[in-house]
């Protein structure tokens, strides 16, 4: 009950917020009444992130200010739906086709509801999009964590965890991220009714909703789908800005990019993107300014942090060249090696032409090793409706340089060429917060033409099979999530079928206390361990576990300034030692042979290798060691 | 309005581009499909 509450105010804080920040911009969307308290809940959730941010430097993420944070937005919102301008309720004309998919939007709802009402399983979530904010509540601050890609990172939507996790716990967490997964649907709806009937728009939501990495993403604690909200609202913003001269909408179009840039480093990509489109026109200065200072004013906090302590508001993409030299965490040498590693295993093709045109045809159907393409990739859809926008551009080429869907078509492709050309990672999932302006231009250019009856059929058909394939992936995604809610399923038993070494966790958190701290290489293990730990991958420099390390007192010695006294280390299940295929193994191997590491407890568990398709075929054991102390050392390699 | 000969052979074109793609797109994820069936007890 205090979860589903505390849930609640967040989303009326929300929605409470950006309707006064639309309140005082004068700007109301009357006739559209999703679009504009859509539009409103997704600004006033990169607005709660910001006053997060301020809050989290002061030192006050203590259970008070936060609620009182929210309540001030629960008043807001109360102000603002009494006085809000009379937007319209208008319901849509209920014929066939437009039941049969709120039926199906009703199905889609029921399957989310049942993943939100599980524990969080999803391993990044666990990793760090949990993690961080329960650090930060922990500490009750924000404060730097000196790690590339899942600690120095832009966290404004990691920061907007926050109040839900503090004030009604794990389960209030999950249901957050149910309800700001649907914005970016409820956005694309509200657009989508600008041009089309309540069928395409309702179509539109239901692509994007049943998308396999939105599926994947958007009940979990990623943030692309949460980010697609903010693009959205951007490109209608900065379309609106173009259409009617109004700076007003400029402001709200800045703001959407600047959230989007405050919740990943993509985001400066479309700030870009979208800042190129709002300078095409006859105002192009004032447009430019207006657009530039409200999307820094709205993004650049976390990069402005990162500079602050690294040197490098982009960490570590610009060390190199700007960061600072004296950091206990991180070197130039360190960067350098980081950087070679991870572009090479995120961008399996090369940047050519051909592989620029090419890409979304490998992410459609898996090849070329691409990141992501396969189970969590963007479906077929976007391929298939193709086509029809061609048809329909054809068709309409005399009006198609006055439509918002040119710019929306603009801005999501000049956004997709700097992410091909610059990016730091080819993984599809990244190309989620722009689906949503894809599928507007897609679905509304496909109803242009759909007076036309056999492209209205085909195109019918392309739909129907998209949403069956998709919705069935969705089912199976949350089968277990319905079985689990059916047989009442207790959370230790959920989390030892749907989580690597839950077992080990368990053990942990009933023998250790808060002055130990854990070396783990399953960084999954985090969320749920309450006992300090370290994970130990290529993304920290200060403990070197590279297979040539073979100097045992170095490594020993780097574990104790880390503040390591524990370690979980999978171990073979026919005996001791390491598991072979863990890369940590020689410099590891060499420690236990020293006698440094001594043996506390063995535990075991599926060995889990997909969670939604239920693959398990063998058990998994993990050890659990002590760090002795360095008298250890004295006795040589045994 | 009946449509003219043009949109009925633009229809067949965009046709066969939705029924390929979508034969491609299944007979590349067969394996994840037919786990999908398995569990719904459909093969």
């Amino acid at each position: 009950m205090i979860a589903a509450a505390t849930t609640l105010a967040q989303v009326l804080c929300c929605i409470g917020l950006g309707a006064a920040l639309m309140s005082a911009l004068r700007l109301s969307i009357s006739g559209n009444p999703v679009l504009h308290w859509s539009v409103a809940f997704t600004v006033g959730h990169g607005i709660l992130g910001w006053l997060l941010f301020i809050i989290g430097m002061a030192g006050l993420f203590t259970p008070g200010p936060v609620a009182v944070l929210l309540a001030a937005g629960v008043a807001l919102f109360i102000l603002t739906w009494r006085t809000a301008p009379r937007v319209g309720l208008a319901v849509p004309q209920a014929d066939a086709v437009t039941l049969i998919l709120l039926a199906l939007l009703a199905v889609v709802v029921f399957l989310d509801a049942m993943e939100a009402l599980a524990p969080a399983a999803d391993a990044d979530s666990l990793a760090y999009h949990f993690d961080l904010p329960k650090q930060f509540i922990g500490a009750g601050r924000i404060f730097f964590i000196g790690v590339p890609l899942e600690g120095a990172v832009p966290l404004l939507t990691h920061i907007g965890y926050v109040p839900v996790l503090m004030l009604g716990g794990e389960e209030s967490l999950t249901l957050w991220t149910m309800i700001s997964g649907w914005s970016a649907a409820a956005v694309l709806y509200g657009v989508c009714r600008i041009h089309t009937g309540a069928a395409m728009a309702l179509v539109a939501a239901l692509l994007f909703l049943t998308t396999p990495a939105v599926v994947y993403g958007a009940g979990s604690g990623q943030v692309e789908a949460r980010i697609a909200g903010f693009a959205m609202v951007a490109a209608w913003s900065t379309a609106e800005a173009i259409r009617t001269g109004n700076l007003r909408y400029a402001v709200l179009g800045g703001m959407g990019a600047g959230f989007f840039m405050a919740s990943k480093y993509t985001g400066a990509l479309f700030c870009a993107a979208a800042g190129a489109m709002i300078m095409m026109q006859k105002r192009w200065l004032a447009m430019g300014l207006v657009f530039g200072i409200s999307g820094l004013a709205a993004g650049a906090q976390w990069y402005g942090w990162n500079w602050l302590h690294t040197g490098d508001p982009f960490f570590p993409v610009l060390f190199d060249w700007i960061g600072r030299e004296n950091l206990d965490f991180w070197s130039k040498d360190y960067n350098a090696y980081f950087k070679d590693v991870y572009f090479a295993a995120e961008n399996p093709l090369a940047k050519t032409v051909i592989n620029f045109l090419l890409l979304p045809v490998y992410a459609t159907f898996n090849l070329m090793n691409m990141v992501d393409a396969g189970r969590v990739g963007l479906g077929p859809f976007p391929l298939l409706a193709a086509p029809f926008a061609v048809v329909a551009a054809v068709r309409l080429r005399r009006r198609i340089a006055a439509s918002p869907l040119f710019i929306y078509l603009l801005i999501a492709g000049l956004f997709y060429a700097v992410w091909f050309v610059i990016g730091g990672s080819m993984r599809v999932r990244h190309l989620v917060p722009v689906l949503p302006i894809l599928l507007v231009v897609l679905c509304v250019a496909a109803a242009r033409i759909s007076d036309v009856r056999p492209y209205r059929l085909v195109f019918a058909l392309a739909v129907a099979a998209t949403l069956a394939l998709q919705t069935a992936g969705h089912a199976v995604f949350a089968r277990q999530y319905i079985t689990a809610a059916l047989t009442g399923e207790s959370k230790d038993a959920f989390l030892y079928h749907n989580l690597r070494g839950y077992n080990a966790i368990r053990w942990v958190n009933e023998n250790l206390d808060r002055n130990d701290k854990v070396l783990v290489f399953i960084r999954e293990l985090r969320f749920y361990m309450q006992v300090p730990s370290f994970f130990a991958g290529i993304v920290q420099a200060q403990v070197g576990l590279d297979p040539e390390r073979n100097d045992p007192e170095t490594l020993y010695r780097e574990l104790r300034t880390a503040g390591v006294t524990h370690a979980i280390l999978n171990r073979p299940a026919d005996g001791p030692g390491v598991d072979v295929n863990a890369p940590y193994q020689p410099p590891i191997n060499i420690l236990l042979g020293t006698g440094c590491l001594q043996l506390l407890h063995r535990a075991e568990g599926p060995a889990i290798t997909s969670r939604t398709l239920g693959t398990v075929e063998q058990q998994e054991y993990f050890d659990i060691y002590a760090l002795r102390d360095e008298t250890c050392l004295q006795g040589g390699v045994q | 309005v009946k449509p003219s000969l043009l949109q009925n052979t633009v229809a067949i074109v965009l046709g066969c581009w939705v029924v390929a793609v979508l034969i491609l797109y299944v007979l590349q994820y067969r394996s994840i499909i037919g786990i999908i069936a398995r569990k719904f007890g459909l093969s």
